[in-house]
């Protein structure tokens, strides 16, 4: 099958075999290892998704599309796990034809290693950057220039202490005051009513008398007992208690507080007064943790209705959990999953100080209304920090077209740190949907997925080569894992396609048989491994120091010349690209392959790697500029989708240099054979 | 024969050194804010669907607009650049605003003292922010656009930033230079070109928020007619033709200018006899259509905010001082996205800015899909009076019943009175 073109083989060589980079054995480990990996990292990922376990620091990640980090996660580990599994059941194959396989180093091999050391570390401190300045957050500043807390998503209320909180309210909105005293619990209890009868309540408000529970909440029942949910809080922890209380607030539902194993008889008897069918129906909420009020002190209530525990000891998650939850007509509703386009607002405290949150109440109901979540002091707490990128808005034309979030903080900054503030700031700005700049976005999450899957192809290639290929040579061993990383999913099928089953012949070089149009893909990757990933690297730096601009042909008809995206990039890019990969690639690998010198080698290396890699470029640069300039794909070196349009740039580049090599394989040129 | 593993560590030995080479880099993240949440209430006070920014003078003001925009409290949060213009210029100011735009990403602060000096509040505001640097633009730092002092310059390669000077001596010029350098920038002219007279600027401050925003060309018309540098710019877009706007009323822009300016390409006037009614017929409007085709595909134009539906944010100045509205651009370019809107001179609102909040207020819906205005106050000079007029017209109207068909009778007495040892219920709406 591989006659009929113009390829000769020299006499002495002889068949000695065929290539094999799996046994069965290998692969079935291979296969377990791809499915392992991929089922323990996707459960890791689904549970984060679902804020089962929280993803410190990597909550920008979730600004993707739901089950996203979840795909990707099973894409990483079904990589690791393959690569383990390949690795550890690959069992060495010696050569047969009595030659050694250990070609002696020289300078020349040395200095190909040492580039390639380089450039493969260039691009993955790139890309690794891009995570550790993620998780870390990078350079800050000192702020105390500042003129206050405001910030464009999220303000702060004025006020140091829960008064001067409660009194602001009366600056902020314009209905009449209803001043209470310094107790959190029964703003709780107070905040339905003055929502219902369009008070402002004003907590810790001077000369106000101390607040008395048991009767606020038999006067609650009363004014509110029409509504169909009733919202059970413990006397005790009046933090788990604001939360629902923001929200019973603004649906003007009855909040009253029970001590454990007391049912206050007020709510017994509005629960059992009132016709007995109407009290069927109630719905009652408990809106403490099992730590707070037991099952079985709940049990007597479940005489009057349903009972239904709406808490979670994380008082973080607690809150969020008031959030997002909705039943009938009544609950926020605001489900980062499915949130509909809403515009959300929130109010942000800290639950080691919930007198603040109590006197933010009337933000629940008055203005631009909304839950309250909780936050510890120094960084936003992590799942909402996730809850907030999850929300973050996506734009699809014009990032004025909305939805918008806004949060607003109260406490000052040893309850909410000013860092803290500016998280939640980060996280829900307004994004375009493709690119979601400092968090992940779908089309990020694919370039990703298609990046690990060549980081893991480019290190097996890098351990199987010598394992299981003995007869290749030196600088496929190097290029391949070069080739593999920037090209990913095609880098591995190639590679296979290269490798796999093929008849091998001896010689002074062995060679690998295949047919044209393979041979045309190892010929490809023999003068692109190096030459790509040089270019991406370079793409980095040159990113990393600022693109070069010329100025020099403003005014004129081609100023278009001094732009860094079309001519300049391409320049500085291509030209040491051609230059280092006939010195130090094809030049003594072409030299190797005929045994003639290295400048011959050199001569006869050029010609080709021209070829090849001003056509990838053409593909690579004109696929880049097409999905930067055109689509927008355009972003800084550190931002996540970073990686999606040169690796897509890249996989275009290689199609197109397919061709002239195909060409080259057919006339004789290269032989693809390595 | 390197063997792999050692290829491996190498690799991953040099990758940890690079990173932690950047991370080196980083400068230490300062002291954490601990400044009383009252400090400056009033400047920066709140309603319920409002903010105001403000500072002392227009000089910290401008700083206010910036530190609400950039928190710089991590990497991902300054901006790429700052763009610095004379405080005494505001041609000179609106033409700039559109470099604000992506890919600079930069507030606008002041250069004063008759262009040679970097007042305090600016060099706090530069050292605070440490722009990341234009990728675009070899990492430029600091633009300095207009007619700007040499020493400037200097002064900010002493302060360790990289500076880029965009020249010109009068701001006529400076339309062209900046789109010159916008046109390297994105290897392309703007199509849409937006004109306004150097006689009445303040009807092009709504086109200087949109262009912090959108980033398209602008250019000026002089009482004398079309400048030369306006001919060129408009022939610039070639082998297309420019969508051209003009934000002025006939009696300052008149007809023969109109067309004169046919020539070159599609002309619009942007409807308002006053500045106020400008803005607010600006914030509704929207041109879409042609814009550059080829055989096979096109990409049409979409000019103006257009928006006649609730769910927006806007920024409210009083006209008097240019200098508290032009750098509010950075407020229409990231966060909110705001259009912005003016008061009367010294005033409330208008009523056409009335008229049309009416039909942008939002319905009650149910909180997973409401959605809100949000408005930020600009400066001092709006009273609060006038804010809470506004917040007023933005809010969510009263929901009737709560959003559940329970609580039927509002406001009834409660047959209990014990509540009156318990709570203090006193009127005092005077307050609002």
């Amino acid at each position: 099958m591989v006659e009929g073109n113009s390829h000769t083989r020299s006499d002495d060589s002889e068949s000695i075999g065929k290539s094999s980079i799996f046994t069965s054995k290998s692969l079935l480990i291979t296969l377990i290892g791809i499915i392992l990996g991929g089922l323990v990292f996707g459960l890791i990922g689904y549970s984060a998704e679902n804020s089962i376990i929280p993803f410190p620091r990597l909550e920008p990640l979730f600004a993707a599309p739901y089950i996203t980090v979840t795909i990707f996660l099973i894409i990483f580990g079904a990589g690791l796990g393959g690569l383990i599994g390949s690795l550890i059941s690959a069992e060495n194959v010696r050569r047969t034809d009595g030659t050694k396989d250990g070609q002696e180093q020289n300078v020349n091999k040395w200095i190909s290693w040492i580039i390639a050391v380089l450039v493969v570390a260039v691009i993955l401190s790139a890309t690794g950057y891009i995570w550790v300045l993620s998780a870390a957050y990078g350079n800050g500043a000192d702020q105390d220039t500042r003129i206050g807390y405001t910030l464009k998503n999220v303000q702060r209320v004025p006020g140091d202490t829960p008064a001067q909180v409660g009194n602001y309210m009366t600056q902020m909105f314009s209905p009449p005051a209803l001043e209470m005293s310094a107790d959190p619990l029964a703003a709780a209890v107070m905040a339905p009513m003055a929502s219902e009868r369009d008070q402002i309540l004003v907590y810790d408000a001077e000369g106000a008398e101390p607040a008395d529970t048991n009767a606020l909440a038999e006067e609650s029942l009363s004014l509110l007992g029409d509504s169909p949910f009733i919202v059970v809080v413990s006397a005790d922890e009046p933090a788990y208690a604001l939360p629902a209380a923001y929200a019973a607030a603004y649906f003007r539902v009855p909040v009253v507080p029970v001590e454990e194993g007391l049912i206050p008889r007020s709510l017994q008897e509005a629960l059992g007064n009132g016709a007995e069918n109407a009290a069927s129906e109630k719905l009652i909420l408990v809106a403490a943790p099992e730590s707070l009020l037991t099952d079985s002190s709940l049990e007597e209530l479940g005489v009057y209705g349903e009972v239904n525990r709406v808490a979670d000891e994380n008082i973080y998650k607690h809150s969020l959990i008031w959030a997002r939850s909705r039943w009938g007509n009544f609950g926020w509703g605001m489900d980062e999953s499915y949130h509909f386009d809403g515009y959300y607002n929130f109010v942000l405290a800290n639950p080691e100080t919930p007198e603040f949150a109590a006197a933010g109440l009337p933000m629940a109901y008055q203005g631009n209304y909304g839950p309250l979540l909780y936050t510890e002091a120094g960084d936003l707490n992590d799942y909402v920090d996730q809850y907030f990128w999850r929300l973050s808005p996506d734009f699809f034309d014009f990032p004025s077209d909305g939805p918008f979030m806004n949060v607003r903080v109260v406490g000052g900054p040893e309850s909410v740190s000013y860092n803290a503030q500016a998280r939640a700031d980060l996280g829900l700005e307004v994004h375009s949907f493709k690119d979601q700049v400092t968090g992940m976005s779908g089309l990020a999450f694919l370039g990703w997925s298609w990046f690990v899957i060549g980081l893991f192809g480019a290190v097996w290639a890098l351990f199987i080569m010598p394992k299981r290929l003995p007869y290749s040579s030196y600088y496929p061993r190097l290029y391949w894992p070069m080739a593999i990383l920037v090209l990913g999913p095609v880098g591995v099928l190639a590679f296979l396609l290269s490798y796999h089953e093929r008849p091998i012949t001896s010689g002074p070089m062995p060679k690998f048989t295949r047919p044209p149009w393979a041979r045309a893909v190892s010929a490809t990757i023999m003068s692109l491994g190096f030459g790509m990933s040089f270019m991406i690297a370079s793409m980095y730096l040159f990113q990393f120091f600022g693109l070069p601009l010329m100025r020099t042909f403003e005014f004129t008809s081609v100023y278009w010349l001094g732009s860094p995206m079309t001519t300049i990039m391409w320049i500085v890019m291509v030209i040491p690209a051609i230059i280092l990969s006939s010195l130090f690639y094809m030049g003594p690998m072409m030299a190797d392959m005929h045994g003639t010198g290295y400048l011959k080698g050199f001569r006869k290396a050029l010609p080709i790697v021209i070829v090849s890699m001003v056509s990838a470029s053409v593909g690579m640069f004109t696929v880049a500029w097409y999905v930067m300039m055109w689509r927008g794909w355009m972003t800084n070196e550190n931002l996540w989708l970073w990686v999606t349009p040169l690796w897509v740039a890249s996989a275009a580049g290689f199609f197109v240099a397919l061709i002239p090599n195909y060409l080259m394989v057919r006339s004789g040129w290269k032989e693809g054979e390595m | 024969m390197i063997r792999p593993i050692y290829t491996l560590l190498a690799v991953v030995i040099l990758t940890l050194l690079m990173i932690l080479g950047y991370v080196s880099m980083w400068e230490s993240s300062g002291e954490p804010l601990d400044a009383s949440t009252m400090q400056n209430e009033e400047l920066l006070r709140l309603t319920g669907s409002t903010a105001r920014l403000s500072g002392e003078d227009y000089l910290s003001t401008t700083t206010a607009y910036s530190q609400a925009i950039y928190a710089s409290a991590q990497d991902k949060d300054r901006p790429g650049a700052v763009v610095l213009v004379r405080d005494d210029d505001p041609a000179a100011a609106i033409t700039t605003t559109r470099l604000q735009h992506f890919p600079v990403n930069a507030p606008m602060l002041f250069v004063t003292g008759n262009d040679t000096t970097i007042p305090t509040e600016t060099r706090d505001e530069l050292e605070r922010l440490k722009p990341e640097g234009v990728m675009m633009d070899n990492n430029v730092q600091v633009y300095i656009v207009g007619d700007i002092d040499r020493s400037v310059a200097e002064e900010i390669r002493n302060m360790d930033m990289k500076p880029r000077t965009i020249y010109a001596s009068d701001a006529i010029e400076l339309t062209e230079a900046v789109d010159e350098y916008i046109a390297v920038l994105e290897s392309n002219h703007r199509q849409i070109v937006f004109i306004a007279s150097t006689d009445a600027l303040e009807y092009a401050y709504p086109a200087s928020n949109w262009n912090a925003h959108q980033g398209d060309a602008f250019a000026y018309v002089t009482p004398e007619g079309v400048p030369d540098e306006t001919r060129r710019m408009l022939e610039k877009r070639w082998p297309y033709y420019p969508y051209i706007y003009v934000f002025a009323p006939s009696s300052v822009v008149d007809d023969e200018t109109m067309a004169d300016l046919s020539q070159y390409g599609h002309v619009q006037r942007i409807p308002g006899e006053t500045p106020q009614e400008m803005a607010v017929r600006w914030a509704g409007y929207k041109d879409s259509g042609h814009r550059t085709s080829w055989y096979v595909g096109f990409r049409p134009r979409s000019v103006g905010w257009g928006y006649a539906e609730p769910g927006h944010n806007m920024l409210l100045a009083d006209p008097d001082d240019w200098r508290v509205i032009i750098p509010s651009g950075v407020l229409s370019h990231m966060g909110k996205h705001g259009f912005l809107l003016m008061t009367e001179s010294g005033g409330g609102l208008p009523d056409t800015m009335r008229s049309y909040l009416q039909v942008i207020k939002p319905e009650p819906i149910y909180p997973s899909q409401q959605v809100f205005n949000f408005a930020w106050i600009l400066g001092g000079e709006v009273s609060d009076e006038t804010v809470q007029e506004l917040d007023i017209l933005l809010e969510v109207s009263a929901q009737d019943t709560a959003g559940n068909d329970t609580a039927s009778n509002n406001n009834t007495e409660t047959p209990d009175s014990s509540n009156s040892n318990a709570t203090n219920l006193t009127n005092n709406s005077s307050i609002a």
